[in-house]
């Protein structure tokens, strides 16, 4: 992205790009059936999409999500401005729940599908979620993660890295 | 500042009051629509407008100063701190600058509507004080920042030539007022054309070519353009300019020619680094904003095309006037439109977070089903007014008029709901989130 010296700071950066490509085919989705029409959930892509969402998204939510309000916001609070990771903070709290519902949405739909009721919530849940999770993910990328590179030198690398995986094995 | 997202840093705490910028926006409202309803009222002397005092000046100048500087004004005040990370010093004189420039220009525009010469005079004196202060404070500001950068800063780079090019056009404007009543230059037209070279191009077209290091690679999440290559953009831009100006002060069209073309050469550039910003984008889908964006871009190289045609009679009778429409309409109002159309609701959605509210969706904000229709009636009323000028017909500008009035009310409609949403955001009780040491969050 701007050259992110560390490591860490890459993979965050990687997770950023891989949220964004599912949320361009999640809006895909939502752009072809509109909330009064509900997709086969059993169809390849449509299931395919739908197992990666509750995978990746739960995994955001958690361990992406976790690592940063837990190792990264205070430094960055102290680094610079206490008010972004402040910012963000409320944002990962908006995004949490929509996250959850969509996947248990996801849970349930890989059961028995999609009923009209059920697909409308999803649709309009994840509409919600794309828009805040894009808005979310241009501030970190653009503003968080640079201002990041900055503050942390190159011996915080290895100590986050082993901190985020202890987060992820968690 | 050396990373397009550096506008979020800080951003919490060097947001200015909100109602400075938006008092300013909120003006550039009413004079996009007074523009073209002027247009719409008078297309005989659109069509055949060739300098002078009536609805065709009263026009260009609800453009030039009601939208354009009105705009930029809003902007730098809002933008440049959150995108330097330095206040401005204090809200007074931001407050002062508005209370001179909105009801000047507004006085500026009647006089030059009705030709009344103490009206234009009373009016020029309140647009030259609020853009002193304007140029006083961001100059400072933009100072500050060259003076602690250590590689070459876009944005204080084409802001502090801009602010340059603007006191050149105010000057010249004064005294173009000033000879509507003693008639002392002895080159009226070459000075109208300064004016409007050093306006357009150096005042508004570098701030347009700096903000958009910062905007573009900010809204489509993308690298920002290499410093080196900015460096060479900016260099190319002044000395087209600088070439351009000398070359109508002296009256010697190769040297004018000479800096249309090194224009020509940086803006092809510019739109080479920013289309590299698009193509490396993360997010893709921009909406209809970007699309008048391009346009503008689009209108930007066919501008400078026209004017280095004209330097050589090879435009026609009417190609100085296309000349001035192309470049104010169908670039700068174009491209600020689109680049407005993202920074509204993204400047809301952050006062709202700032305020500690709940932030509404960018579709709440802005839904793109009335942004695609004004940019349809607008960019039907660019090429109804391109024709209309070219043919000196009335009709097709009458119709473009009415189009893009249309489209001004459509875009004043989506303008006026993000601030209405946004004030019901600033008025909401204020959550609070602190920044948590450790956290335990379960899986969903």
């Amino acid at each position: 992205m701007f050259n992110l010296s560390l490591e860490i700071l890459r993979d965050l950066h990687e997770e950023h790009a891989a949220m964004l490509a599912l949320l361009e085919r999640l809006e895909k989705l939502l752009a072809a059936h509109g909330p009064g029409d509900p997709p086969d959930a059993a169809d390849g892509d449509t299931a395919a999409l739908l197992d990666e969402l509750a995978t990746t998204l739960g995994e955001d939510v958690t361990y992406h999500y976790a690592f940063e309000e837990t190792h990264l916001f205070p430094r960055f609070a102290q680094g610079f401005d206490p008010g972004i990771p402040g910012m963000l903070q409320q944002e990962h709290e908006l995004i949490r729940p929509l996250a959850g519902r969509l996947v248990a949405l996801v849970a349930a739909a890989k059961e028995g599908g999609f009923s009209a009721e059920s697909w409308g919530q999803f649709h309009a849940t994840g509409r919600e979620l794309v828009e805040r999770e894009v808005f979310h993910i241009q501030k970190e990328e653009m503003g968080f993660l640079p201002g990041l590179d900055r503050i942390l030198s190159a011996e915080d690398d290895a100590p986050l890295r082993a901190a985020y995986a202890e987060i992820k094995a968690a | 500042m050396s990373f397009p997202g550096s506008i979020l840093m800080g951003a919490q705490s060097q947001l200015l009051d909100p109602t400075i910028p938006y008092r300013f926006f909120a003006a550039a409202l009413v004079f996009h629509i007074l523009l073209w309803a002027l247009i719409a009222a008078f297309p005989a002397d659109i069509a055949a407008f060739g300098g002078g005092p009536g609805p065709a000046l009263a026009a260009l100048h609800s453009l030039t100063l009601g939208v354009l500087a009105m705009t930029a004004m809003g902007v730098s005040f809002q933008m440049l701190p959150v995108a330097t990370g330095m206040l401005l010093r204090g809200a007074t004189a931001p407050r002062a600058a508005s209370w001179f420039f909105i009801p000047g220009t507004a006085v500026l525009v009647w006089g030059m509507a009705t030709g009344e010469h103490p009206v234009m005079a009373l009016g020029g004196l309140g647009v030259a004080l609020g853009l002193a202060i304007y140029m006083v404070l961001v100059a400072g500001l933009l100072w500050r920042i060259l003076r602690r950068a250590v590689t070459f800063e876009p944005l204080s780079g084409f802001g502090l030539a801009a602010l340059a090019a603007l006191a050149v056009a105010l000057a010249l404007g004064l005294a173009l007022i000033v000879d509507d009543d003693h008639g002392f230059l002895h080159d009226r037209a070459g000075v109208i054309t300064l004016h409007f070279v050093a306006a357009g191009f150096g005042f508004m077209g570098m701030l347009a070519l700096g903000f958009s290091h910062i905007l573009v690679p900010l809204f489509a999440l993308s690298e920002g353009v290499p410093v080196g290559e900015s460096r060479t953009v900016f260099t190319l831009a002044v000395a087209g300019l600088l070439a351009a100006l000398a070359g109508i002060f002296l009256g010697i069209p190769l040297l004018t020619a000479a800096g249309a073309l090194s224009g020509l050469l940086g803006v092809a550039l510019h739109l080479r680094g920013m289309t590299h910003c698009l193509a490396t984008a993360m997010r893709r889908k921009l909406g209809v904003s970007i699309l008048l964006m391009r346009t503008g871009w689009f209108f930007l190289v066919a501008s400078l095309m026209l004017g280095l045609a004209t330097v050589f009679d090879l435009a026609g009778d009417r190609g100085f006037a296309l000349f001035v429409f192309v470049a104010l309409f169908g670039w700068l109002l174009t491209f600020l439109l689109g680049a407005l159309q993202r920074i509204l609701p993204f400047l809301g959605a952050m006062n709202a977070t700032s305020a500690g509210a709940t932030p509404p969706l960018m579709s709440e904000l802005a839904p793109e089903g009335p942004r695609r229709a004004h940019a349809a009636c607008h960019v039907l009323a660019l090429l109804l007014v391109a024709a209309g000028i070219t043919l000196e017909l009335p009709l097709p500008v009458r119709l473009g008029g009415l189009a893009g009035l249309f489209g001004a009310l459509i875009y004043t409609a989506f303008a006026l709901r993000v601030l209405w949403l946004i004030r019901g955001c600033l008025r909401a009780p204020k959550k609070t989130t602190e920044t948590p040491e450790t956290t335990d969050k379960e899986k969903p």
